[in-house]
C-alpha cells in the first residue's frame, strides 16, 4: 500500500514539496492531531521507520515535523503538526523507541509535552535550566 | 542472626562524566548487584553547547566551521551534509572533478574515523598494540588532510559548489603509500586482534535484533551489524556514489564482535571506493561559482548522508534571509546510543565497556 493511499482517509493538506526541491518526497499538514498515533501504526505496518522528530517556532504556533524513512528505497514523508505553545500532543513511544528521546529534545528545547511518554525529561540542557530556548522568544544572556 | 540488615540493597555506579571508556562526557548511572547491571540510565548534555540555538543568529557561511565541531572524528562528512543542503536549495551542483575530490575526502575521513574506532575500542578491552598500529595508518591520512586542508582535523574543507582547495601531487603520492600499505596493515591487525581473550570479551554479548533496529531507528554500522542492509550511499545514493564498485558488510547476530567486524570491513571498501575515484577523476576546475552572500530560498530543506555512524541529516528552514531561521541536526550517534538502556540490564560492568564501545559514539554530536 502507498503512502498515498494510507493517507487517503486522514483529514489533511498536502504541502508542495518534492525529493529534488526539498528532501521530502511527500509533506503533509495533519489537521488533527490525535491522528498522528493512527498514522504512524499504519505507516510501521509499511516497515517505515522514524527518522526523527523535531519542530519549529512558527511565532503563533509551533509546528512539530515528524519525518519517516523507509530503509530499502528511500521513501521520506514528513508530516506536520501544528499547535499552540501550551499543547498536549500524544506520544509514539508505543510504536517506535527511540521517540523516548526525539521527544524529550522537543520537549526540552520548545516546551511541547509528549502524553503517555513516562520518561519525558529534559535531556540535553543543564539542571535547572528555565524556558525552552529554541522559542524565538527566549533570548540569550549577554555576555 | 539477621542476615537482611547486611545486605546492600540499591547500589549505583556512576560511570563518567569523567571515565576514560565514555570517550567524553558521558554519564551512565548504573545500578548494580555485585557485579551485575540491573539497570541503566544514560544522562546526556555535559558537552551542550546550544549549536542549534547559536545557528539561528550566525549566517549560512559562519555556520561553516561549527559543522567540524559536532563530529572531530569524521568532520568532512558533517560538512557534506550541510552544504549538500545549501546546494540543493540554491540549485547549485558541483564540477565533477569536485564530486570526486568530496569522496575520496568523504571516505578516508571514514577510515581514519574507523580506526580510531578500532584502536580505542580495543584500548579499553585492553589490548595496547593495535592501538599503535591502526594509529599509525590514521596518521598518515591526517598527513594527507593537513598537506590539502591546512589541518588535521576540523579541516573546513567543503564549501558551496565545491571544495576550499584543489588536491596537490604531493597528496596523490601520500595517497598512493597509503593505499599499498592499508590493506596489509588490517590483515595484519586483524590477525593481531582475533586472538581467544578479544572473542570472549565481544563473542555474543550485546545483541541488537533487527526489530530494534527499527524500533530505536538505528543506523550506520550498528544497524548493519544486525544484519539489515542500510547504507544511503546504496539506499539513497547522493553524488556520484552509484558510479562506484563497493560493497555493504552486514552481521549476521548483531553482537559486539559483528559491530566490529562491519567496521573492519568497510575500511576495504572505503578503499576501494579512493581506488576507484582516482583512478577516474577528471581534471577541471575544483569549484563552482558560489554566492559570497548565502541566503537560500524560502522554504524548509533536508539533505541526509551516511556518516561513518550512520544517517546523519541537516533541516534547514529559511525565512530569506541570511540566517538560518531553524537549523536541525538528525546525529546518528543520538538515536544509535538511545539503546543502550535497554542493552545493559543482565550484563557484567565489565560489558558495559564493550558494549558502549561497540555503539561507537562521539558525545559532542549527540549533546549539540
Amino acid at each position: 500500500m502507498s503512502v498515498i493511499t494510507i493517507l487517503d482517509s486522514f483529514d489533511k493538506e498536502v504541502l508542495e514539496q518534492s525529493y529534488e526541491k526539498n528532501g521530502f518526497n511527500h509533506s503533509y499538514l495533519l489537521r488533527k492531531k490525535d491522528d498522528i498515533i493512527e498514522l504512524t501504526k499504519r505507516l510501521k505496518e509499511e516497515e517505515y521507520f522514524l527518522e526523527t522528530i523535531t519542530a519549529v517556532d512558527k511565532k503563533e504556533k509551533i509546528r512539530l515535523i515528524y519525518i519517516f524513512n523507509k530503509m530499502q528505497k528511500v521513501h521520506r514523508v514528513a508530516v506536520y503538526l501544528d499547535i499552540d505553545y501550551s499543547e498536549d500532543v500524544p506520544s509514539l513511544i508505543d510504536f517506535f523507541k527511540s521517540a523516548d528521546w526525539f521527544e524529550s529534545e522537543v520537549y526540552d528545547f520548545f516546551g511541547v509535552k509528549f502524553t503517555g511518554n513516562p520518561n519525558l525529561k529534559r535531556l540535553l540542557t543543564p539542571e535547572g535550566m528555565e524556558g525552552y530556548p529554541l522559542l524565538k522568544s527566549w533570548k540569550a544572556e549577554e555576555d | 542472626m539477621d542476615t537482611e540488615k547486611h545486605v546492600l540493597k540499591d547500589f549505583y555506579v556512576n560511570m563518567g562524566p569523567q571515565h576514560p571508556s565514555t570517550h567524553g562526557v558521558l554519564r551512565i548511572v548504573l545500578k548494580v548487584d555485585g557485579e551485575k547491571v540491573m539497570s541503566s540510565e544514560t544522562v546526556l548534555g555535559y558537552a551542550h553547547r546550544g549549536v542549534e540555538k547559536m545557528a539561528e543568529s550566525k549566517t549560512y557561511i559562519q555556520m561553516m566551521p561549527v559543522m567540524d565541531r559536532f563530529d572531530y572524528v569524521s568532520s568532512m562528512l558533517f560538512e557534506w551534509a550541510y552544504v549538500g543542503c545549501m546546494e540543493k536549495a540554491l540549485g547549485i551542483t558541483p564540477p565533477e572533478r569536485a564530486e570526486y575530490i568530496r569522496v575520496i575526502m568523504a571516505e578516508l575521513n571514514r577510515i581514519a574515523s574507523h580506526l580510531l574506532w578500532a584502536g580505542a575500542f580495543l584500548l579499553d578491552l585492553g589490548a595496547f598494540t593495535p592501538f599503535l598500529w591502526l594509529f599509525d595508518a590514521r596518521e598518515r591520512i591526517m598527513d594527507m588532510f593537513e598537506e590539502v586542508t591546512g589541518q588535521r582535523m576540523t579541516n573546513n574543507y567543503f564549501k558551496i559548489g565545491g571544495v576550499a582547495d584543489d588536491l596537490t601531487p604531493e597528496f596523490f603520492k601520500m595517497l598512493d603509500e597509503f593505499l599499498n600499505m592499508i590493506r596489509k596493515r588490517m590483515a595484519d591487525t586483524e590477525t593481531l586482534i582475533e586472538s581467544i581473550i578479544f572473542l570472549e570479551r565481544v563473542k555474543d554479548i550485546g545483541f541488537i535484533s533487527k526489530e530494534d533496529v527499527i524500533n530505536y531507528s538505528l543506523t550506520g554500522p550498528v544497524a548493519r551489524g544486525s544484519g539489515v542492509n542500510y547504507d544511503l550511499r546504496k539506499n539513497e545514493p547522493y553524488s556520484i556514489y552509484t558510479r562506484f564498485d563497493f560493497e555493504i558488510p552486514l552481521g549476521e547476530k548483531g553482537d559486539c564482535y559483528d559491530r566490529y567486524k562491519v567496521r573492519m570491513r568497510e575500511v576495504i571498501q572505503s578503499v576501494r571506493i579512493i581506488e576507484q575515484a582516482v583512478s577516474a577523476i577528471p581534471e577541471g576546475p575544483f569549484a563552482e561559482k558560489a554566492p559570497k552572500i548565502v541566503k537560500l530560498p524560502e522554504g524548509e530543506y533536508y539533505f541526509a548522508v551516511e556518516t561513518s555512524r550512520g544517517l546523519l541529516g541537516v533541516y534547514l528552514v529559511s525565512d530569506g534571509s541570511a540566517n538560518p531561521y531553524r537549523f536541525k541536526l538528525r546525529d546518528p550517534a543520538f538515536s544509535n546510543l538511545s539503546i543502550l538502556d535497554t542493552m545493559l540490564p543482565g550484563n557484567k560492568i565489565s560489558d558495559v565497556v564493550a558494549i558502549l564501545g561497540s555503539i561507537d559514539v562521539v558525545i559532542p554530536e549527540i549533546d549539540r
